[in-house]
């Protein structure tokens, strides 16, 4: 995958995530990859559905006010940036400014975690390529899952297959992503 | 209809998908509402998937069963459960439940080109019963047979083969458990002349060494390798080996990691007998008292059809007979096996397996042997559990806490059922066989037949239940609590051919519409799991009960409620000679149901209420529809064998005792259960003095029996050029028909896929997610590559699990047996694969 690189940036508002300091409640919707800040990406969207119609793992659907947002239960985020490149108000950013971080996600787990009570799941360390979920085996017997938050995209996928929902995806502070392009 | 192989795989991947769709509040968010609920009764259960016998709390409310979770107090588990057991209250609730008899009819009658119809019990019953009927009539009791499980509760199998050996007199009758245990069965036979480990699960805390032989217990034993892993954290110098054909989750833990090609663990086995008799390091007291040495027949071939090639190029095909050879010569059998030999056979480093090795022959070290379905699928798969009990009695390693040689069980009562029960073509209840005239006549006293009834011959296995039904030799046929259709081997040509065959009238019962039901003629409606009062018997030799906690939906009936209304359906003189009625003239004019069931014998214990400690009632539907206490009748005449037989280590306690308790070890002496066989201070069946008593042989001792190094049935070659090994994974069971419709174990792992090494699929210009076709000489499967994840084959092998009935992946596998256990070997045969 050629955009994996870009993802080894640092975060300054990553770091601060996992290490608890930083985390936001979820309040906005999840705009589709390499979208502008919240009130930019409103203004530009015109509600043509070109990035609904172009997600070929069709987890862009309509949200509030008509208004494109992912939806983690449908799937995941290739990051392939089609989305992007058909986005001709460019509320979300064409492929040339790739160099930027395509949103600044991770997820968290909830104490509803089977592993984390006795039960023998490793759903979510399945699914996940880029190894942020790890599980580790640990005293007791069980293997207990761990998230390296520095190396998680925010691609969702372990999202829709977890059997009790115990993983969430949260936006944390968006310090260094596009709001300069606006 | 005529209904195509096709259209009903199609129509069989549909209703899975659609029954999985839809979600469901988490899990633990029920629970935690729930454990707070008080209107919600909980009792003590058995879970219903793996061999471990995990103890579950089953919670129900307003006849409902809403939730489960591990039981703290259930000793093997402890609270702990796998994410199966976890959403096990889900399934008897999947949306295709079946809840009537339907028959194939056109036009208001029966056709077995018709389309399935709702009918009545009695219309089922009727029609089957004159099919049964006319088969006997034209071609004798062998023209029926029954295909059942080891996921049957005892009484099911107790009853089923009662029926049919006892009231039939057909031996026709075979557990799943053939495609699954039948190898360490005969390997127990064979060495210690009495079934099932010698320990228990308390090993897992007491061995120094652990050693996995083709087992990756952290998918398919969750529990147990939770066990293992914390003793491997917290035990100093605690060490794990493990081995397979390809890297799976089990290696995470491996100290000693070895991936070996195919076949070779025969060559491994013998090399480190090679390595204790060459730096003499057995245990030269153990083995002058407890053992001796023998010599298996060789070249026995492949458990294929008699005009099959290999068959025919075979010395000695389905040979067994092992005899008695010295120790020096037995030494010079193994010493072929060197480790420069058996490393350049294996692919695995020498340091590797002398690492192995010398764990073993440490006398200081204990070690804990485990393997399941790598050792018996397996066309030598009863000679390579003989090669690893070889090992453990060189070192005397054996029947103490920490030293055991342990085969793990696949199904809930595989042991409890399959084998105990004897459900097998050959076997009678509590390890006797139909070959033996004592045990025929011991079986025929306690059942009260009269003396012939039983036939001396096996019955039809597993395997050569197919072919005959292909061959129209066998045309009435009964299959119960299995999923054969998307089990058996080659599929194909050997099992879908016998079940449209149109001499044959093909029965299934299950609350589902399976792959199987629907290529049957008749599907009867199951009760399942805690819809009936149940009995399981686990891995280590833990026998289990369960009250009914939840009535079966619509008219669907257990499993046992069917054998034996349908008995009631024969009179004897239908059935039986009338030589054989004239021995007890007494019955003459009678009913399978009131000579089997209904004799004054088996319904012995009247209705009674169930109730728990707290008070709670529970129903019982079986004993309510007959009157009698069935379960316990049939439970306690079971014990008749296990205590008056002629084979002795197998007793149980009264049936009272397993609804107290949280199961019990057989043998059960004094009240007492048996952690450890065979070893005087654990096993009361050894006395003062001893030591050490193999029981089960006449003298005593057990027995090493040599067998060599034989190639697999199919190997890769320029056409078909990968190994192919099929298993399951952790979020389902076997077939699937239960978990995955479960919404959520479906979305953790909704489709099957092929595992392969990035390399290879490079080399075939395949991506990671692209649809393939898989081919071998039988069939082809679409399924889509993966080249992560948890399974990492090495170049030259794919694997791939067959619980997705819209990925069948029997219709690849080679229906190549072991020649003396008639098990089939899932993990070998030649595949190709191709761009879809």
């Amino acid at each position: 995958m050629e955009l994996g690189k870009h993802f080894m940036q640092v975060s300054l508002s990553r770091r601060a995530f996992f290490s608890g300091r930083g985390a936001q409640p979820v309040v906005a919707p999840f705009r589709p990859p390499w979208s502008r800040a919240e009130q930019h990406f409103v203004d530009l969207c015109t509600h043509c559905n070109e990035c609904r119609d172009v997600c070929a793992e069709q987890i862009i659907v309509l949200g509030g006010g008509g208004y494109p947002e992912v939806d983690f239960q449908n799937g995941e985020c290739s990051f392939c940036g089609d989305c992007a490149q058909v986005c001709e108000p460019g509320a979300i950013v064409a492929a040339h400014v790739f160099e930027a971080l395509p949103w600044n996600l991770g997820v968290e787990l909830s104490a509803n975690c089977l592993s984390q009570n006795g039960v023998m799941c490793r759903v979510c360390g399945e699914r996940c390529d880029a190894r942020a979920i790890r599980f580790q085996l640990a005293v007791g017997g069980n293997a207990l899952p761990v998230i390296d938050q520095s190396s998680c995209t925010g691609c969702g996928a372990c999202i829709a297959p977890c059997p009790v929902g115990a993983l969430e995806i949260k936006r944390f502070e968006n310090e260094d992503q596009l709001e300069e392009l606006s | 209809m005529s209904i195509s192989r096709r259209d009903f795989i199609k129509t069989q991947a549909a209703i899975a998908a659609a029954t999985a769709a839809g979600t469901t509040l988490s899990g633990a968010k029920i629970a935690e509402a729930q454990a707070h609920d008080d209107t919600i009764r909980w009792d003590k259960g058995a879970c219903r998937f793996c061999g471990t016998g995990c103890g579950v709390l089953v919670g129900t409310k307003q006849g409902r069963i809403v939730a489960t979770q591990g039981d703290p107090d259930a000793p093997v588990n402890k609270g702990l459960n796998c994410i199966k057991g976890y959403f096990l209250s889900k399934i008897m609730y999947g949306k295709d439940r079946l809840t009537k008899p339907l028959l194939r009819k056109t036009k208001g009658v029966y056709d077995k080109e018709g389309q399935f119809e709702e009918v009545s019990w009695d219309e089922a019953f009727d029609v089957m019963a004159d099919k049964w009927k006319e088969a006997i009539k034209k071609k004798g009791p062998t023209s029926v047979g029954m295909f059942g499980s080891g996921q049957w509760t005892i009484w099911e199998g107790y009853a089923a083969s009662k029926f049919m050996k006892g009231g039939m007199r057909s031996n026709n009758i075979d557990p799943n458990a053939r495609h699954c245990m039948a190898s360490a069965v005969g390997a127990f036979m064979r060495a210690f002349g009495i079934d099932e480990p010698m320990g228990c699960y308390d090993d897992l805390e007491h061995a120094d060494v652990f050693v996995l032989w083709g087992a990756n217990m952290a998918e398919m034993h969750p529990i147990l390798w939770s066990r293992l892993t914390d003793t491997r954290l917290t035990r100093e110098g605690c060490e794990v080996h493990v081995m397979s054909t390809f890297e799976h989750r089990s290696f995470e833990l491996a100290d000693n990691g070895m991936v070996f090609t195919p076949q070779t663990d025969l060559a491994i086995a013998n090399y480190i007998a090679n390595y204790i008799i060459q730096n003499k390091a057995y245990n030269q007291d153990f083995i002058d008292k407890h053992v001796n040495f023998n010599a298996t027949t060789t070249d026995i071939g492949y458990g294929l059809r008699p005009e099959h090639p290999l068959q025919k190029a075979a010395k000695n095909p389905d040979k067994g007979k092992f005899d008695k050879v010295t120790f020096d010569e037995y030494a010079a059998m193994v010493a072929e096996y060197t480790l420069e030999k058996t490393s350049e056979m294996s692919g695995v480093p020498a340091e590797q397996l002398e690492r192995l090795a010398k764990a073993y022959a440490d006398p200081n070290k204990k070690v804990t042997s485990f393997w399941t379905m790598g050792f018996n699928q397996h066309t030598r798969g009863v000679w390579v559990n003989g090669l690893v009990y070889n090992i453990h009695l060189l070192m005397g390693k054996i029947s103490e806490p920490g030293n055991s040689p342990f085969s793990l069980t696949g199904q809930p009562s595989a042991c409890g059922t399959a084998r105990e029960v004897g459900t097998f073509a050959h076997r009678l209840p509590a390890d006797l066989v139909v070959m033996n005239e004592k045990h025929r006549d011991f079986a025929e006293k306690v059942w009260e037949l009269p003396k012939g009834t039983i036939p001396e011959k096996p019955g039809y296995h597993a395997v050569l239940q197919n072919r005959m039904l292909k061959d129209g030799k066998l045309n009435a046929y009964w299959v119960q609590c299995n999923n054969n259709m998307q089990a058996a081997a080659n599929m194909n040509e050997e099992t879908y051919p016998g079940y449209r065959n149109p001499e044959n009238f093909i029965t299934v019962s299950d609350p589902y519409p399976t792959v199987t039901a629907m290529a049957a003629d008749l599907i009867l409606p199951t009760a399942m799991w805690m819809e009936k009062e149940g009995a399981y018997g686990n891995a280590e030799r833990r026998t289990q009960f369960w009250r009914q906690q939840v009535d079966a939906p619509g008219e669907a009936k257990s499993d046992m409620w069917q054998v034996i209304e349908f008995s009631k359906r024969f009179k004897v003189e239908e059935v039986w000679p009338a030589d054989l009625i004239a021995l007890k003239p007494e019955l003459s004019g009678k009913t399978l149901y009131e000579v089997l069931f209904r004799n004054g014998h088996t319904d012995k214990f009247p209705l009674q209420e169930i109730t728990d400690n707290a008070g709670n009632v529970y129903n019982n539907s079986e004993s309510k529809d007959f009157g009698f206490y069935v379960q316990k009748g049939i439970f306690e005449e079971y014990r008749e064998f296990q205590w008056n037989g002629p084979k002795k280590g197998h007793e149980m306690a009264p049936f009272e005792a397993y609804h107290n308790a949280r199961g019990l070890r057989w043998p059960v002496l004094d009240g007492q259960e048996t952690l450890w066989r065979f070893r005087e201070g654990y096993d009361k069946h050894v006395k003062s003095g001893e030591g050490i008593n193999f029981y089960g042989k006449p003298d005593g001792r057990a027995a090493i029996i040599f067998a060599p190094f034989e190639p697999a049935a199919e190997s890769p070659d320029k056409e078909f050029d990968l190994w192919l090994s099929t298993g399951r994974v952790l979020e389902h069971w076997h077939s699937g028909s239960m978990t995955r419709r479960v919404p959520e174990l479906y979305r953790a792992y909704p489709d099957a896929k092929i595992y392969m090494h990035p390399e290879d699929a490079k080399e075939r210009k395949l991506k990671r997610g692209q649809e393939v076709k898989i081919q071998t000489r039988r069939g082809e499967v679409t399924s889509r590559v993966e080249t992560r994840g948890r399974n990492k084959p090495p170049r030259g092998l794919v694997f791939m699990p067959w619980f997705d009935a819209g990925q069948l992946v029997n219709k690849l596998t080679l229906d190549a047996t072991d020649p003396l256990s008639k098990e089939t070997d899932y993990k070998k045969c030649a595949c190709r694969v191709v761009r879809a």
